[in-house]
């Protein structure tokens, strides 16, 4: 098995743009009751529970793993955070409260043959919709630079 | 005296101040190290029931006859016993390890072992310089951290200087160009904490079982040893030819940087002296592999910062989550809590556990300013160096929430009525003793198995990385690894000597009640008791089973470890005998938990462990658990996340393990034939005695 034979799709369609609730929404910091579990693998130290509290948390978490490292090799001192990602698209749903994300995950990324797979692909489907939470928030902090200039300028 | 031994223990009594000797002869049947250290202890503490803080707790800190030799990985190990203060309810009589060069300064200097008896009136520190032992007032020490206290040693005893120098003995004496090795204890310690660690050079630590705190209950803060004498090795070319022998199963093969499948995995003395440097965050700053004395492995670094230097399990894993979480990656935050782990002379894994329970109770709000819990701790600042900071100096000072954890975690959960709950639902996993689950024994059985009929968190790895790790991370490629599940049967039936038997390798739902687990989990005892923890050979390294290098992937274990012991010690050992030591060094120490107070109905896991499984939602603790399952005639890796055990289950598979063992079965103790059978004739006779031997 080698990072060349990874099956993995081509193109990911994008997204319908948040509006800006959504995007307040889905950046709050969660209750206990809502959090994620996710564990640290280390096979140098055993397993160890992650709860996770926000979307931003999770991202950095689920991503975080440093899979380029020889942790697979003798003296493996690696380690791997993994998220069950069922739960993951459900949470993204459920908790966190973005429905067309949740479906991009379970439609591009949980069909995928290995969570290192899935992993791959998951980092480009969060990166994207990433990118258009900053564009709702840039043009929000925009809006809000403008209006302060105007309020300044009467 | 056979090669290897310096012949002499060296008995120190603190509370007289006395120093006397042990004669090693009178311990050689038991090996080395562990095996020692239980006798020496079933002769010298005369009650075995007080607690780890009395002053008649017995210390024994023991090498093994490879130690200082050039035996790969199993030069550098040191062995210490006694009765621990970390264990609940009770407080048993425990082991803890700790690499370095502390053991081969201590051959060096002419002493096989060294055995605290006593408690001083004030601190003192122990400074042994060959025969020269002088027990001096350590007041000038006392509030140090461990880094400080060893660098000021260092400066008395060196005065300064890594020139060559004598040790005062005269001008024919030896002379060294080494620092003494310290074993000393941090602030922790000093103020008794049940989760105190004993700290050696940078980043070797004992810390389970607390000794740290049974240290400061004896106002020893430190126990420096320099030697220039050596190892009378009874046949060095044979030892240098094992020591090349041994190269074909450490370093041939190679691995495509590409390739993700885990081809080597599982092979434990693989590696080589350059994989310490690998693997380490922050990636960006440069380091060095570091090792153990002698060790051809080296799985440890050396950091530019020189901050976390030699730290590596747990007590460098154990906040990079929280670094990652606070900064988006890796950063020098890593190395600096680790640091202060050793500094303070903590527990790490009671430390790490700790930190992910009380950021549960915070989040839930129960702990935090004002709360029912209530607590200045800061977990805003999670993830910043500051927080351990807090945290670690409220246990070692006695303050806030720290006055409680400073009893260890189990004790801190109870006095907040918090125990039963959170083993209950698992927040809390304390698998038993009061020591929080490393592998999961609704999993990985033999690990749950092997804690729960012992003293502690069993930490050895000889089953984890072929039955679960190899298996489990090759999922997560979509790959299979490198040992097959039929392969890894068949290896395991020709390497368990002498059960032979393949089930042992069956994890189904089945398996993991039938006696051939029995028999794994009793192999595993005699293993670790006799090669790991008396001859020191290194749990990073051995045993090897599967090697991804060797002669028909076939690892070195049941060949190897006698080739060094003999070569060493000029015996013709062969692993069946070695294997019975084991099991004689298992069986004493089960008598002195009998004598303790040990009965079967205790030998129960938490809540947990029967209650929970699969939840559905965002926090299931369904980690991924692949492993070697026999169902349907076939061989084959399966998950078992999941997985819950059965009480009923438990106990019958107890009633097989007591029965393999030769021990009672209503009770747990062993019987007259069992202990006479293995040469434990007094053993019997005290247990009968004490009403406690089995029928
Ligand atoms: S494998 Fe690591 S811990 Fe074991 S002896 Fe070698 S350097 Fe020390």
């Amino acid at each position: 098995m080698t990072t060349t034979e990874l099956e993995t799709p081509e193109t990911i369609p994008a997204l319908t743009p948040p509006s800006v609730e959504l995007v307040d929404r889905a950046l709050r910091d969660l209750d206990y009751e809502d959090r994620l579990v996710g564990y640290k693998m280390t096979p140098s130290a055993g397993n160890d529970r992650a709860n996770l509290y926000s979307l931003p948390q999770a991202i950095v978490f689920l991503l975080g793993t440093r899979w380029d490292s020889p942790m697979l090799t003798p003296g493996f001192k690696g380690a791997i955070n993994w998220v069950d990602l069922n739960a993951f698209a459900n949470w993204l749903r459920d908790a966190v409260g973005d429905a067309p994300l949740a479906s991009a995950v379970e439609e591009h990324v949980l069909p995928l043959d290995s969570y290192y797979a899935q992993v791959q692909t998951l980092s480009r489907v969060l990166g994207m919709r990433m990118d258009q939470y900053r564009e709702v928030r840039g043009v929000v902090e925009q809006e809000a630079d403008e209006a302060e200039t105007t309020e300044d300028a009467g | 005296m056979s090669g290897g031994y310096t012949g002499k223990i060296l008995r120190i009594n603190l509370t007289d101040k006395s120093v006397s000797t042990l004669d090693t002869k009178d311990y050689e049947e038991y090996g080395g190290g562990h095996g020692m250290g239980s006798a020496i202890f079933w002769d010298l503490c005369e009650d075995k029931t007080v607690s780890g803080f009395d002053p008649g707790n017995v210390i024994t800190i023991m090498s093994s006859p490879l130690s200082g030799t050039l035996t790969p990985a199993a030069s550098g190990r040191t062995e210490v016993q006694g009765i621990g203060v970390q264990g609940y309810p009770t407080e048993w009589f425990t082991r803890s390890n700790f690499g370095g060069r502390f053991c081969g300064q201590m051959k060096f200097a002419g002493w096989d072992g060294i055995v605290v008896e006593g408690a001083a009136d004030k601190p003192v520190w122990v400074d042994i310089r060959d025969d020269d032992v002088q027990i001096k007032d350590a007041e000038g020490l006392w509030g140090l951290d461990t880094t400080e206290v060893q660098e000021e040693i260092w400066r008395i005893v060196q005065g300064g200087t890594s020139e060559w120098r004598s040790l005062g003995g005269g001008r024919d004496s030896g002379r060294t160009t080494q620092r003494p090795a310290v074993l000393t204890i941090g602030r922790a310690g000093e103020t008794m904490s049940r989760t105190a660690a004993l700290i050696h050079d940078a980043g070797n630590g004992a810390g389970q079982g607390g000794f740290g705190g049974v240290f400061g209950s004896k106002n020893l803060k430190a126990i420096s040893v320099i030697g220039t004498g050596g190892v009378e090795v009874a046949d060095p070319a044979a030892l240098m030819d094992a020591r090349l022998w041994a190269n074909q199963y450490a370093v041939a093969g190679s691995i495509a940087d590409d390739d993700f499948a885990p081809q080597s995995m599982g092979s434990m003395f693989g590696g080589n002296p350059a994989s310490g440097a690998a693997g380490y965050a922050p990636a960006d700053q440069p380091k060095a592999p570091m090792g153990c004395l002698g060790c051809h492995k080296n799985c440890r670094a050396r950091f530019q910062s020189a901050a976390s230097n030699g730290s590596s399990c747990v007590d460098y894993f154990f906040y990079h989550v929280y670094d990652q979480a606070a900064h988006g990656g890796y950063t020098q935050a890593i190395l600096d809590a680790a640091d202060l782990l050793q500094r303070y002379g903590i527990n790490s894994y009671q430390v790490e556990a700790m930190i992910i329970w009380l950021n549960h109770l915070y989040q839930e709000g129960v702990l935090g300013k004002g709360k029912e819990i209530d607590t200045e701790l800061d977990f805003t600042k999670l993830g910043e160096v500051s927080f351990v900071e807090q945290l670690l100096d409220m246990i070692a000072e006695k303050y806030d929430i720290g006055e409680d954890l400073h009893e260890g975690i189990a004790l801190a959960a109870v006095k907040w009525g918090r125990y039963e709950q959170d083993t209950k639902t698992g927040i809390l996993p304390i698998q038993a003793w009061g020591y929080v689950q490393h592998y999961d024994a609704r999993t990985e059985v033999e690990w749950g198995y092997g804690s729960l009929v012992g003293d502690r968190d069993i930490n050895e790895h000889d089953f984890n990385t072929l039955v679960y790790w190899a298996p489990s991370i090759a999922s997560l490629f979509g790959a299979q690894p490198a040992c097959s599940a039929p392969l890894l049967a068949e290896i395991m039936e020709e390497k368990l000597t002498p059960y032979n038997d393949p089930m042992m390798m069956d994890y189904s739902d089945e398996g993991i009640y039938s006696e051939s687990m029995a028999k794994l989990v009793a192999w595993h005892r005699h293993y670790t008791r006799y090669y790991k923890q008396s001859l020191a050979f290194c749990d990073w390294a051995y045993g090897d089973f599967f090697n991804a290098f060797g002669p028909d992937n076939r690892g070195l274990t049941g060949e190897g470890e006698d080739k060094f012991f003999n070569a060493v010690t000029g015996q013709s050992q062969t692993f069946e005998e070695g294997m019975e030591k084991g099991r004689k060094i298992w069986n004493l120490d089960r008598a002195i938990w009998i004598l303790q107070g040990r009965e079967r109905d205790q030998e129960v896991f938490t809540d947990y462990n029967y209650e929970v499984g699969a939840v559905p939602g965002y926090t299931t603790y369904e980690v991924p658990y692949v492993v070697p399952a026999f169902e349907n005639g076939e061989w084959t890796y399966k998950s078992v996340s999941g997985r819950m055990l059965d009480r009923d289950k438990v106990e019958d598979w107890k009633t097989k393990f007591y029965t393999l063992e030769g021990w009672d079965t209503s009770t747990g103790w062993p019987t007259r034939a069992t202990l006479e059978d293995l040469g434990l004739g007094h053993v019997a006779d005290t247990l009968e005695e004490a009403g406690k031997l089995g029928a």
